[in-house]
């Protein structure tokens, strides 16, 4: 018992439980929208976009995590906009804006004299160094964006399945999409500070991907997400802490074992298992 | 007789090519139409400016006297089936809640399916007869049984108007007479049907009320017997051969 609770003793361990709690959750509910929307490239781009962002923070000395927040999600909704307006897949745009966002992130780094250590700790995440302030950000925008989620379930539900369908029966597809895109951009720069920009996929992904091994209902598929991303959140948080390895990557090798785990022995895929011959 | 849906003068193109030009057409409330025509003559476009789908280059359609895209507001909903098309076979959502989907905007906001909405959805699926795959997960079902899951989330919309796009296409026969039957108890119930086929055939099978003969305008509309004539099926199809066991019962 005192292995867990030793740990707790000092405050930086303490906001740093609370936080991989708050993003564990987060990333599981958000994760699964984005896996069943097919939207696995888009986490995977913001997160590397909005190292500009960050790089422009740093540069005129704003708060870091405000800064990449914004700029996050504008770039979703750009591409968005990028994907609606000019005839491009949603990939292509978000191959587009990603990289071009990311070009100008690194053009802005290499200007400055120094690497900053604040910003090679967005790149591998580092969930020692969550400050209250940024606790308080972490933990509200989970709330608004589970609040959202919750209150337009069955919307979000409908959009997800048939997105056109959802249109002619009078759900607000268009605003919809926007808002999933901003959330998951919000989302992906939050979780940037346990997993850091390179491993926001893990959390995003594998979770949900998890719990997809184990059932067929929406509702259980989201609660199991949660389960897992928060298992793989404490967990990894506790292995880095012992073992003295970077957060980000003892949270996405843990979160890897659970699919492991899940892919070998979950009932529902034992069937096609058996058709393989596995 | 008020018109449930009214074109009027609508053209429409995706980009430069033109899909439907000059469109004048009534569509009388609760008649049961038949929609044919070659590929590719601007059926499921019809059907999707309809919805709101397609926004007309010039012109206007009227459903139930507003347009479109403000029609369901008024709570006005058109019940849509579209064409056969490949779902996720994993998304994890049953038949049950694929047919309640139906029922989101009659729902509103904020607020989850009452009694009256599980009662109009069992019924729907009963009306299909689906009702006993309801707890399926719907990409475990068969093109033909989601075709018919796809229609009960039409009927649970509980709309008076009714477009199916190409409903018995891939399917067996006995499913495609079950949903000929499906047709005939609709319009015994005064819902307006509207359904498009490529496959002449059909119209031997059931009896439209009116038949619209479309290749990009239209050709002809009006009861089968005055419709299902060789000048005008060759005008429509362009001078493809269309089956001529039809043409010739029709001429008899």
């Amino acid at each position: 018992m005192h292995y867990l609770l030793d740990p707790l003793q000092f405050p930086f361990m303490q906001r740093a439980l609370i936080g991989t709690i708050f993003i564990g959750a987060l990333t599981a509910v958000i994760g699964t929208f984005v896996i069943l929307r097919r939207l696995s490239f888009i986490g995977e781009g913001l997160a590397h976009g909005s190292l500009a962002g960050l790089a422009l923070g740093y540069l005129l000395h704003w708060d870091l995590y405000i800064s990449g927040n914004i700029y996050a999600v504008s770039l979703a909704l750009f591409i968005g906009l990028l994907h609606e307006k000019a005839k491009v897949t949603l990939d292509t745009a978000i191959g587009i804006l990603f990289s071009t966002s990311m070009a100008l992130g690194i053009a802005i780094i290499s200007t400055m004299k120094v690497y900053t250590t604040n910003l090679t700790d967005y790149l591998f995440g580092s969930v020692l160094a969550i400050s209250s302030f940024d606790l308080g950000i972490i933990i509200g925008a989970s709330l608004v964006i589970l609040l959202v989620l919750t209150l337009f379930y069955k919307e979000f539900v409908f959009y997800t399945f048939d997105m056109e369908m959802a249109e002619v029966t009078g759900i607000p597809r268009s605003r919809l999409h926007y808002a999933m895109l901003a959330m998951v951009a919000i989302t992906v720069v939050i979780a940037a500070q346990t997993v850091g920009v390179i491993l926001v996929t893990a959390l995003l992904v594998i979770p949900a991907a998890s719990a997809f091994q184990w059932t067929n209902s929406l509702k259980r598929l989201l609660m199991l997400a949660v389960i897992f991303g928060l298992t793989s959140s404490v967990v990894g948080l506790y292995l880095s802490y012992y073992l003295n390895i970077a957060s980000g990557a003892s949270i996405a090798l843990t979160a890897a074992s659970i699919f492991l785990f899940s892919f070998l022995l979950a009932p529902e895929r034992r069937r096609l298992k058996r058709s393989l011959g596995l | 007789m008020a018109h449930a849906i009214e074109f009027r003068d609508f053209s429409l193109s995706y980009g430069k090519t033109p899909v439907l030009e000059q469109i004048d057409l009534g569509i009388p409330s609760g008649t049961c139409i038949a929609i044919i025509g070659p590929n590719g003559s601007g059926k499921t476009s019809l059907l999707k400016s309809i919805v709101g789908l397609n926004k007309p280059d010039t012109g206007t359609i009227k459903v139930q006297g507003h347009p479109p895209t403000r029609a369901w507001r008024r709570r006005i909903q058109v019940g849509y089936v579209p064409q056969i098309k490949s779902i996720d076979k994993e998304f994890p959502i049953s038949v049950y809640e694929v047919v309640m989907l139906g029922r989101t905007a009659h729902i509103g906001y904020f607020r989850y399916p009452g009694k009256k909405d599980r009662l109009i959805v069992e019924d729907s699926l009963r009306r299909v007869n689906m009702l006993h795959l309801a707890d399926r997960p719907i990409g475990h079902l068969s093109g033909g049984q989601q075709q018919r899951v796809f229609i009960a989330r039409a009927l649970a919309q509980e709309s008076k108007i009714l477009l199916l796009d190409e409903p018995a296409t891939g399917l067996d026969i006995p499913t495609q007479q079950s949903i000929y039957e499906l047709l005939d108890e609709l319009h015994g119930d005064g819902i307006t049907t509207v359904t498009t086929t490529h496959d002449l055939l059909a119209l031997e099978f059931h009896h439209f009320d009116q038949v619209l003969c479309l290749n990009r305008r239209v050709i002809a509309f009006g009861p089968p017997e005055k419709v299902l004539i060789p000048p005008i099926l060759s005008q429509t199809f362009s001078g493809l051969p269309w089956p001529t066991r039809l043409s010739f019962s029709y001429a008899q």
